[in-house]
Parts: C-alpha cells; structure tokens; sequence
C-alpha cells in the first residue's frame, strides 16, 4: 500500500495496531510512573524535612500556605478573641522542620506560645516573593488590620517572581484588587484580575463562558470524579519537572550549593514590592519588622559573595527610609550544625546542605531571636 | 472549538465515527454541520460571517462562470463584489480598531478635535484563514483556472471545513473538492496516519509549545532596558520555538483530523529552522500562506501573469515573464508589508513583513557572492545567518509595541549592552535544549527513521513513541493557550 507521507510503507492496520499499544502502555505509564501521589511542593521540600504549620493555643488553625475560606474563616475567629495581631509572612522556613519530631513546632507557633496576649498570624508559601508579600498584606489588612506585619527577606525569594493564584485562593476568588499608586500595584493586579478571570478556556478573550469552556468543566470533572489518574495530573506534572530538574542538575553537577546569580528584572521588582508593603503598612499605622532570615554561615551560601552583600545593603537600606520599619540581620543566628541536610538533587545520591530549611532548635533560636522586636 | 481540549477529542471520535457510518451524500452534510458545530463552540453568532463570506462566493463564482469572456466588464464587477465582502468584512472585524486608533492619533498630532469613536468588536477567530480561501477560489474562477462549483454541499465543505477552518493550512479550492467529489472511501493507512498526525500535533501543542509559553510570556513582559543582547537572542529563539511548535502543531492535527475522514490537505510545515536561505524558510514555514501570497498577490504585483496555481509554498517565483528589477523590489516591499499587516492589525507586523523583504532584497543581492563559498561548507555559512535573522524576525512579532521592538534591537546592537545575563538561567538552557532536540529530530526523521522502517526495530520503536507520546500528552492536555495563529 502507498504510504501517504512518502515513507516506506508498512502495513497500515499494523501500525493502527502499534498505536493503539503504544497508547494504552502511554496509560499504564502516566497512571505509574507519574502517580503524582506527592504535591510537587512536597516533593521538592524532599523527604528529610516536613510541613508543619503553626496552631494556636486551642490548636486553633493560624496558619495557611493557600488562604481558602476555611483558613479565612478560622483567622477572623482567632483574631476576635485577642487585642492586637501581628501577621507573619513567610516561604518554606516558615511551615517547615529539618528531621522533624513529634512535638516540635515552626517558629510562629513557639512565638504564639510566649506572646498569649497577641494573636500570631501566618501565611508562608513556598519559595514566596516579595511581590506575593505585597499582596498579602494588602489583603490582610483589609481583613484584619494586624497592627503588625513580619517580613522575611530572602534572598531566594527575590530570584522568584509573579502571582501563584494557588496561594492566594480567596484572594483570587473573591476577585479582589488593591488600592493602587505605583505601576507595579497596577501591574500586579492586572494579574490578580486574570487569575479571576482567566482567559476563557476556549482562547476567547470575553469573559463570558463558551460552549467550549461549559463541555470541557463539566468532561474535566466528569473525569476527575471517576478516574484517579485525571485526578493526579496536577501533581504528576509536578513529578515530572521535578525529574527534569534533576536531570538538569546531574547534567551541569548542580546542587543546593551551587552560586545562583541575582536576576535584575525580578531583583528590582522584589525590591520595590518591599518597599511598598512598608508604605502600605505605615499608612495604615502598622508597625513592620523585616528581617534577614536565619541562612547556614558555616559553609559558604549558595550566593555570589558580592550581590548577597548587595542585597543585604538593599534591603537594610529599604527598610531604613519608613520610620515604622525595624530592620534585623538574623542571618547568622542559627549554628550549622542545626541545619539539615536535604535527599540529593544532583543524581549522587548524597545528601546536600539545607540551606533553608532548620531543625526544631534553629526555629526555637529565630522565635528568641524576634520576641523582643514584636512588642512596642 | 479548540483541538487542546478534551471537547474536542470527544467531538472528533463522534465526528468520525458518524462519518464513516453514514452514506455518502448525508456525510458531506453531516461534516458540513458538524464543522459549524465545531466553530459555534466558540462562538455561535460568527457563523453567519462564514456563510455570508461562503454563499457570496459560490454566487459570485457561478456568476463568473456563466459569463462569457466578452462580458469582461460585468465579470469584473461581480469579482469586485466579493473582493469587497471579503476584504470589506477583514476590515470591519479585524482593522477597524487599528485604523480608528491610528487617525485618532494623528487628529491629536494635528491638534484636532476630532475623534472616531471606538467600536468593541471581537476578532472571529480563523476569519483571516476562510476569506483568502473563498477570494482565491472566486480569483480562480475569474481567471478561468477553476469551473465553479455548483453543489453547494461541496463548496460549502471547502470553506467550512473544521480541521482547517480556524488557522488553516489555506486550502484551495479544486484540492479539496476534487476529493470531495471522488467520494474517498475509508482507508486504514489514512486513520493509522492521521492518528498518527494526530498525536504529532497534540504533542507539539501541549508539551512542548505550552510549556514554553510561560517563560516567553516572562520574558517579553521584562523591561527591556534590563535585558543584554543576549538575552534578546534567547528571547527570539524561545519564541521562534514556540510559535512553530505551536502552528506546526495545529497544522499536524488539522491534516490528521482531515486524513482520519479520508480527506487530504496540504502540508504547512517542514523543518523551517533548518534553511539556509529565506526564499527556502519560506518554503517550509506556513507553506499554503506563502504560497497564496505568491499567486494572488506577488505575482500579480511583479506584473507576471499567472497561468496557473501550483498550491507549493515559496514567494519570489515568478513563472514564465521576468519583470524589471524595480518592479519586483517594489512587489516584494509591499506583498511583505501586506503579508504582516495580514497578521495583525499592528505596526510591530508591518516592520516584522519589511523586516523580511529587507533580509530577502539584500539575499538577493548578494547571491553572487555564494560562488566564493566552497560548496561543501556552504551550508555551514548559510544556516546559522538564516536561522539567525529567521529568528530575530520573531521580536516584532511578539513585542507588544514599536517601541519595545526597537528597545529590544537596541539592545542587541549596542556594544554596551550585548553581553550579559538578566533572565533566569533555565530560560537559556532551555533555549539551547530546544534547538538542540529541533536539529536532533531533523536528523532522527532524514537520517535514522529511513534506515529504521525497514528493520524490526521499527515495531518496538513505534510503541515506544506512542506510549510516551500518550503519556505526556495526558499529563498536560489543558486547554490554557489558544493556537497564537487563532488571533489571525
């Protein structure tokens, strides 16, 4: 039989047949190989330290990485029985403990145990950047008022960019926008309001839903509802680029260790996020502490000696032009060895330097290290 | 309706089904509404421009039909009646915006008080696509190279036809209803292809090209004046990938979709990246627009009078009379400019087609220097300054505004600025990555694949593909990014 795209011909039933075992094998690999059994925050948190977020004194849910209305509902409850607030914000340090132990607890909660007048609130989400701050706090204050805000800088977090509509849920949902005077604030909720309203899934730039975005809820949900291995697709991608990361890291010999160089565009951003949320924060009467987090001083940090030293310039400097801002350097606060190791990203095998995340102790040293900058 | 989409893997396997089931003439009817379907699942109410723009043609051409040569007056106007539906909805729809936006502008400039109010209107996706099909087929029969069509069931499916009617390959007419009206009968070589085109695409589209998606959005959305040259280097290249993987795609699952149904259509793509000349990537980068272009537009504009239409892709051939010089620079300057406009309604597609008659007028010239080069190393020469200006075209065409495309070039061309690393490393691995696989696949297909067919290894190879095709494609199918050419 003549082959239609000009290759040597096989037997057309043949390959019907090649493609249709190819396909239920493309199956059984997606339902095995990407089970997606593991959200790809955990699994790129790795085995060795654990998610734990902070409760209140009656285990009271005062903690959220996602901000649904539950978390909405439980924080304006907690918040009702106490006087004042002060609002945490936070990445992966905050909700997570290196070689984690029944009974330890983040470094929020330690702080909620010693302050019982003061209603501790937090929101961390992993690899956080300022900008994601900036509309948390925004949006905080809206709800809450705290009188004051917490501010983590790391310097991680200025490589990171954008809005993850995932951990701003009842943000995103509630279509809210904040007030703004500065073009990033405007950009920012250009992106809130397309994480609202998202494009119509049909390519439609109207808001208005297509018959295609109906058929393709309602085939999506049909599938979700009875197969697992639709349901798992969010995470398997997850598991998937988590492979790619590691092959990219095999490939180049990249580890937790290795120099990452600051990238301006997002840099700048970052910093002018900060710089906002103070402004923010001073015209509503909050008081703002930020602070350089707890990093291993050990060993050398994964950053370009000059641009960290820049950075911690830029942010102390930042901080200094509001009156409202307390500024601290905790950056050496924890000893090395309560950091942790983390399982290998370099195709070793080895473990590697956590150079994030510590274990019970650092948080008790970071909570000692606060209290006494979270009262007036 | 989008072909990312479980919507549509479910409407094509009903489709197809119900085709194959179904005799002859109530198939072509049944298609006929199933494409209509498939156009109102995005919007219903835009299928009245199709039919307006359709049944104005299969008028219009029996009209031009009927009517001796003698009546050249009458044959004329009725040609000018569906050049101006056509063009006259193209403008209304897809140029009125820019047109209001550009004299308002200039009301401004002249310190006039004039304004033009704005009109909301929305774009029909796929309208650029159907109008040139239905004016190439009316031109067709004017020129006498084509009999109209007097079924209208025939006609109708050339225009309406869903794998191709949102962003093509343009189709002609006589390609299409030839097969028609030979009545394919169902063919397993067609379904394994088509199936096969099918998994192409889809692959194509959701693994490759929307994951690339977020980081060119990144990218471009970037102060310029943060970038090196560099970076813009990387920033076309990721683009370039995008877009083709993108286009390809849909092309590959319109031809599939269309072989499935027993049906061929023309080829659209064929390794772009890999020509070592303009006139060559213009024969392997939308093939059925280059082509189009030649015979309705270059031609005609070089003076050349065209006595057939061969349907291959390529612009700048001219057939049997050589125009002047002058004349065929002057055709290539404005067919690129009208070639961008085509695009979209914007001055950064206008420079992107004069970017490209530029790079093609000074190829022209300098083609006798080509003797110079040993033959062998040509290519070694020719590819890498093809690829690159290839490449660096895509900066207009993604940019949102003039000023940001000369900000973009800016960068590049100033020695200050050309060095230097202001994206997340990743983008250029992945940058380097994708070129990478694209020679790799090029190679695979011409050189191993050949060898491969005839060999056992063939059959294990074949499941292999699949399966991870498959796999892949499950994990990401989401319908996120339309096609970028349904903005066209």
């Amino acid at each position: 039989m003549a082959s239609i795209d000009n290759r040597p011909a096989i037997q057309p039933s043949i390959d019907v047949l090649l493609l249709l075992i190819g396909s239920i094998a493309g199956l059984v690999v997606m339902a095995t190989v990407f089970s997606g059994n593991r959200s790809f925050e955990e699994a790129a948190l790795g085995s060795l330290t654990a998610v734990h977020e902070a409760q209140g004194p009656q285990g009271e849910n005062t903690h959220c990485q996602r901000i649904n209305e539950e978390d909405q509902t439980a924080f304006l409850e907690f918040v009702s029985k106490y006087a004042s607030t002060i609002l945490f914000l936070g990445n992966s340090q905050t909700h997570s403990i290196n070689q984690k132990k029944e009974g330890e607890a983040v470094y929020p909660e330690l702080i909620q145990k010693r302050l019982d007048s003061i209603a501790i609130l937090t929101h961390s989400m992993p690899n956080a950047n300022l900008q994601e701050f900036l509309v948390s706090h925004a949006w905080w204050t809206e709800q809450i008022n705290p009188e004051m805000v917490v501010v983590p800088a790391f310097m991680d977090d200025l490589r990171e960019d954008g809005l993850r509509g995932d951990f701003l849920k009842s943000i995103v949902s509630g279509g809210y926008q904040m007030e703004t005077s500065h073009p990033l604030e405007v950009k920012l909720n250009e992106q809130l309001d397309f994480l609202t309203n998202p494009p119509s899934e049909a390519g439609s730039e109207s808001k208005e839903q297509t018959p295609q975005d109906i058929s393709e809820a309602a085939l999506n949900d049909w599938l979700s509802e009875h197969t697992s291995v639709w349901r798992n697709r969010a995470n398997a991608r997850g598991d998937l680029f988590l492979g790619l990361y590691g092959f990219r890291n095999k490939l180049f010999g990249i580890n937790a260790s290795t120099q990452r160089k600051m990238i301006p565009a997002r840099y700048d951003r970052n910093l002018k996020a900060l710089d906002l949320l103070c402004t923010r924060a001073g015209e509503n009467g909050q008081r703002v502490l930020v602070y350089i987090p707890p990093i291993r001083t050990d060993v050398a940090p994964p950053y370009d000696p000059e641009e960290y030293l820049n950075f911690k310039r830029d942010i102390e400097s930042q901080a200094q032009r509001h009156d409202h801002v307390v500024f601290a350097n905790l950056e050496d606060i924890v000893p090395g060895p309560l950091w942790g190791l983390k399982a290998s990203t370099d195709g070793s095998g080895e473990p590697e330097l956590d150079f994030m995340h510590f274990q019970f102790s650092g948080h008790e040293i970071l909570a000692n290290a606060l209290i006494p900058m979270l009262t007036p | 309706m989008i072909f990312n989409s479980v919507t549509f893997l479910v409407f094509f396997t009903v489709v197809a089904g119900l085709y194959w089931a179904l005799n002859r003439t109530p198939r072509y009817w049944f298609l006929f509404i199933a494409s209509l379907v498939f156009y109102g699942f995005w919007k219903w109410e835009y299928l009245s421009v199709i039919l307006l723009s359709a049944v104005t043609d299969y008028v219009v051409a029996r009209k031009l039909d009927d009517l001796p040569d003698a009546k050249r007056r009458q044959r004329k106007t009725w040609l000018a009646v569906s050049l101006s539906i056509n063009l006259g909805l193209l403008m209304y729809f897809k140029y009125l915006l820019f047109f209001t936006e550009n004299l308002n502008g200039l009301f401004e400039t002249l310190g006039a008080a004039t304004r033009i109010p704005y009109w909301d209107i929305l774009l029909p996706f796929g309208i650029s696509f159907y109008t040139f099909e239905t004016i190439s087929y009316t031109i067709d029969v004017y020129r006498r190279h084509l009999k109209a069509e007097r079924e209208f069931i025939h006609y109708g499916l050339f225009v309406a036809f869903f794998p191709k009617l949102v962003a093509g390959p343009i189709q002609r007419a006589a390609e299409l209803i030839d097969q028609l009206k030979e009545r394919p009968a169902f063919d397993a070589a067609f379904l394994s292809q088509g199936l096969n085109r099918i998994l192409q695409g889809l692959f194509l589209k959701v693994v490759l090209a929307d994951n690339l998606a977020p980081v060119v959005d990144e990218a471009f959305a970037m102060d310029p004046g943060l970038l090196s040259g560099i970076d813009v280097i990387t920033l076309a290249f990721l683009f370039g990938f995008q877009i083709y993987f993108d286009f390809a795609a849909y092309s590959h699952i319109a031809l599939g979709a269309a072989l499935v149904l027993g049906i061929r259509i023309p080829e659209n793509f064929n390794y772009p990246y890999i020509s070592t000349s303009l006139r060559e990537f213009w024969k392997r980068w939308h093939i059925s627009l280059s082509s189009w272009i030649r015979d309705y537009l270059y031609l005609p504009l070089t003076g050349v009078k065209v006595t057939q239409s061969t349907g291959k892709g390529g612009i700048g051939q001219s057939l049997d009379a050589q125009p002047t010089a002058r004349r065929r620079n002057l055709a290539l300057f404005a067919t690129w400019g009208i070639m961008g406009f085509w695009h979209g309604a914007n001055w950064t597609f206008i420079l992107w087609g004069l970017y490209h008659a530029t790079f093609i007028f000074i190829e022209r010239k300098l083609q006798p220097l080509k003797r110079f080069i040993p033959w062998a190393f040509r290519p070694a020469v020719t590819w890498p300054l093809t690829l690159g200006v290839s490449m660096l075209s895509w900066i207009p065409f993604r940019a949102e505004s003039l000023t940001t495309t000369f900000q973009l070039y800016g960068r590049l061309l100033n020695p200050n600025t050309l060095l230097g690393m202001g994206l997340r490393e990743n983008t250029y691995l992945v940058a380097a990555l994708v070129m990478t696989l694209f020679v790799l696949a090029w190679a695979f297909a011409h050189v191993v694949l050949p060898k491969l067919q005839h060999t056992l290894a063939w059959y294990p190879a074949r499941v292999l593909q699949y399966t991870v095709m498959v796999a892949l494609i499950l994990v990401f199918l989401r319908p996120i990014n339309q096609f970028i050419y349904f903005q066209f």
